[in-house]
């Protein structure tokens, strides 16, 4: 029986012109945000992961050049490639290939006059080895998938010139390890121009299972290398790496090489010690070991997935921050208003408690919030779906959700109670006071505070981030619109691999403030107190004028 | 039939109402008079089941209003003194907003609403806003509402005050005609008159008390028959005589009024003339149906 008024309340409340209007806006900022974000996705360039070996031989004129190029999930990247050799700030060579995830070149490097200048001359000054005057660019002009591209310039570097005459140093570029699922993939690129056919066998090793491991051959002298080069005649054998704690993972051809393997073991260590031996008897050589970090292989919904969730939390984040004003305005027409014009008392007079006016207009406000917040999540997530393809998981939606919903519902609840205590404009001044100090004031102040308290307890100043973080948390239990932060954190955390550093740093260190039985309790409590507190005025309140 | 039973109620230190109890039987409309701020609307509040009484109960067919205050309010209509609602309504709109309260389907409502207000004179009003309403309109409208249900018992507070005379009429004959159809009607005002002709009984209160309940006919019987006597002459025999009947009080050489007359005229006639006194004209005097409610008053006030 009660059910109508309910329902014609929520109709009210939701049919509304200034409902209809802000969540309106809400819902196309919804979509105007994630259409930008569509737009991002399309066009900005996700970093890339290259390995390449640039050698010069002088005495032939020729240049090597062999390349891998991948994106975060390591596709192919194709595109064209622009490469120079620059001689004191002047180009001196320039080459422009098209290049296909991988490209190798063996040429004569190209005569031209216009590129000798008086200081360095192609060809004279190319005959000196590694000279230091030279350095190499490389222009990419690239995309994946035909879809995104991706545009980015690469420094310079004089270490990967060899020069390919001096029948010398084995050359190692850049390794990489990346970790995916159950697998590591290792890309780099060994080159020995004293032996083209050698192979190499490479071991790794957890580096936080034993401390970094040195090892000592013939010529310990010279082993204190980094990557990029690789020490000669140091021998070990197989055995003893393995008894060191070292593991093969696969044996490489020199030259650019990607190989696969499944070392389970080392699947949650961020970095890796690496060997690498040659497994031809007569040379013998290996690198000393080199500590290699070991980045996880990102699928490209992971990328994606990190600016969708803040995208998000940012919608919802700007969502709780002024829909509250509804629920403001939503316990002021069923309660504030009508009380102080006396108008509850006729409807008193129909045959429904105090207690079912209470709760129906109570319960009015709260259905108007929850299918509003619903209205504008379903929204934002149907354009995320359709417009960028990916989604987060149904877990964060639902938790996200929550979170939304209880700020919305707590502040309602407040103003609920205090519309039960004062009426008309007065409720009106007072709860938009509130409604101010919750959601602008709320976190200058405490900032303030921290800063001042933390200064004075002489806190470091790197530990003053972290702690404030800390305090704006452990505030957000007494700021109702604030309690969402604290579900949104739980998306924060379960996404925590693909957040940029800050927010992890930040998602770390408030992680033991946060705990989710207070979080419920907190939410709860927030909505039911106030509603219990109203209901104890309004059930003694004088609805006459 | 509604039974006011032992009501009390005070406001901080005005007491406003004080043990209270009367009650309006089925086929009857009962007056309720007093002064301004006496406790009519405090009472009818209280009936009503929207103010909580300090102390006593009001029984609708029964049904306790502080106990059982949904069956209570399903047998009972009101017409508040001032009705407030929420004014941003339309009148239909609100009307099928409060009939959700009685049960009924915004269907079932709108059409009971376009039949009810259009019986209550506001069939051209039906999307008019409420707070464009006139105050008469505003009755009308609560009259509508409260008939939703069709209860056997109605509380009409004031309904006169500020309403034209095709108004007063309309709430005068939809009394008597709440009376033949058997039901309870307490029609509250501060003017004896104004109810008299439709009242079976009143109720006067005054400073929270009943100070009495007499039937209409009483009060006309010991109100009105003040009678005014032309006489021959006027001695201390005649005033004997005078006295035996009622209060007699001389008002000049030949004129006599007789109040509070115990008799019938043809009877105190019948004996000035068998004594031999010329009775030259006889006036029934017909003002003081108010002079007998202040007298009430005038009573309690001395009788504290
Ligand atoms: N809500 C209230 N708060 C405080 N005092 C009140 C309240 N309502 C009524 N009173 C007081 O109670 C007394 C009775 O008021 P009530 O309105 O019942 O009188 P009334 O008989 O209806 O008068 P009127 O003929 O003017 O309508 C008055 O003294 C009034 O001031
Ligand atoms: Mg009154």
């Amino acid at each position: 029986m009660i059910l109508t008024p309910v329902l014609h309340d929520f109709k009210r409340g939701m049919l509304r012109l200034s409902t209809l209007i802000i969540l309106a806006l809400f819902i196309a900022s919804g979509l105007g945000l994630t259409y930008l974000l569509r737009y991002q996705f399309l066009t900005t360039a996700t970093p890339l992961n290259r390995v390449q070996i640039v050698s010069i031989d002088p005495s032939e004129e020729k240049l090597y050049l062999e390349m891998y190029v991948f994106d975060e999930q390591l596709n192919k990247v194709k595109g064209d490639l622009r490469f120079t050799i620059t001689c004191n700030g002047e180009t001196v060579v320039e080459m422009m290939k098209s290049i296909d995830g991988y490209i190798k070149i063996v040429d004569r490097i190209p005569r031209d006059t216009s590129i000798t200048s008086s200081r360095c001359s192609a060809l004279t000054q190319l005959t000196a080895p590694m000279s230091y005057l030279y350095s190499y660019t490389v222009l990419y002009n690239l995309s994946v998938n035909s879809k995104t591209i991706l545009y980015s310039i690469e420094g310079a570097s004089t270490t990967s010139l060899i020069n390919r005459s001096t029948n010398s140093l084995a050359g190692l570029a850049t390794l990489k390890i990346f970790r995916r699922d159950a697998e590591l993939i290792v890309i780099g690129g060994i080159y020995t121009p004293a032996n083209p056919y050698a192979e190499f066998d490479i071991y790794v090793k957890n580096i936080s299972a034993t401390s970094l491991q040195t090892l000592t051959g013939r010529s310990s002298g010279s082993t204190s290398l980094g990557v990029g080069s690789l020490p000669q005649y140091v021998s070990i054998s197989a055995k003893d790496l393995e008894k060191l704690g070292f593991i093969r993972i696969g044996r490489v051809k020199q030259g650019i090489f990607n190989s696969t393997s499944e070392p389970n073991i080392y699947m949650n260590t961020s970095y890796l010690q690496v060997v690498i031996v040659s497994s031809t008897q007569d040379i013998d050589i290996y690198s000393n070991p080199i500590v290699i970090s070991v980045s996880k292989v990102l699928k490209e919904v992971d990328v994606r997935m990190a600016r969708i969730l803040n995208t998000m939390i940012s919608l919802i984040g700007t969502f709780t921050t002024f829909f509250p004003i509804v629920g403001l305005y939503l316990a002021y027409i069923y309660i504030a208003k009508p009380r102080s014009q006396g108008a509850l008392e006729f409807l008193l007079a129909r045959p429904v408690t105090r207690f079912e006016i209470y709760m129906s207009r109570a319960l009015a406000g709260m259905i108007t919030l929850v299918v509003a917040s619903t209205l504008f999540f379903i929204s934002t997530t149907i354009s995320t779906n359709v417009m960028l393809q990916v989604s987060l998981d149904i877990n964060s939606l639902a938790v996200l959700f929550l979170g939304l919903t209880i700020s919305l519902l707590a502040f309602y609840s407040l103003c609920y109670f205090l519309s039960t205590v004062i009426s008309g404009g007065k409720y009106l001044a007072l709860s938009i006071t509130i409604y101010l100090i919750f959601t602008f004031i709320w976190q200058i102040v405490i900032a303030i505070i921290s800063i001042t308290t933390l200064r004075l307890q002489q806190v470091e100043p790197v530990k003053i981030v972290e702690e404030m973080a800390r305090n704006q948390y452990r505030s957000y239990y007494f700021n109702p619109i604030q309690l969402s932060n604290f579900y949104q954190l739980y998306t924060q955390k379960k996404y925590v691999d693909v957040l940029p550093s800050l927010q992890v740093s930040t998602v770390k260190a408030v992680e033991d403030i946060v705990n989710p039985y207070l979080v419920a309790l907190t939410s709860i409590l927030w909505i039911a107190t106030p509603l219990v507190l109203g209901w104890i005025v309004f059930r003694k309140a004088n609805l006459s004028r | 039939m509604i039974v006011i039973d032992s009501v009390s109620k005070r406001f901080r230190k005005t007491v406003a109402l004080d043990n209270v109890s009367f009650e309006v039987r089925n086929s009857e409309v009962v007056g309720y008079v007093g002064l301004n701020g006496t406790g009519k609307t405090t009472t009818i509040r209280i009936a009503v089941g929207v103010l909580p009484p300090d102390k006593g109960d009001v029984y609708i067919d029964g049904y306790s209003v502080l106990r059982d205050k949904k069956r209570a309010s399903m047998f009972i209509g009101w017409v508040p003194e001032l009705p407030i609602y929420e004014m941003d309504f339309r009148a239909l709109d609100y009307f099928v907003y409060l009939a959700g309260y009685y049960g009924l389907s915004v269907g079932e409502a709108r059409e009971l609403g376009r039949k009810l207000l259009d019986e209550v004179g506001l069939g051209d009003a039906l999307n008019k806003k409420l707070a464009e309403f006139s105050q008469g309109m505003k009755k009308r409208f609560a009259l509508a509402v409260s008939m939703i249900n069709n209860p056997p018992n109605f509380l009409f507070d004031e309904v006169l005050n500020g309403l034209d005379p095709q108004g007063i009429a309309f709430f005068r004959e939809l009394a008597v005609k709440f009376r033949r159809e058997g039901r309870a009607v307490l029609f509250s005002s501060h003017i004896l008159s104004e109810v008299e002709g439709i009242c079976d009984r009143v109720v006067f209160i005054h400073r929270g008390r009943i100070i009495g309940v007499y039937t209409m006919d009483e009060i006309r019987y010991r109100a009105s028959p003040a009678i005014e006597i032309d006489l021959s002459k006027i001695d201390r025999d005649v005033f004997n005589i005078l006295s035996k009947y009622g209060e007699p009080e001389v008002l000049n050489n030949n004129k006599v009024i007789l109040r509070k007359p115990r008799s019938d005229t043809e009877v105190i006639l019948s004996e000035l003339v068998s004594r031999g006194i010329g009775v030259r004209e006889v006036k029934r005097v017909e003002k003081s149906l108010e002079e007998f409610f202040f007298s009430l008053v005038k009573e309690a006030e001395e009788g504290r």
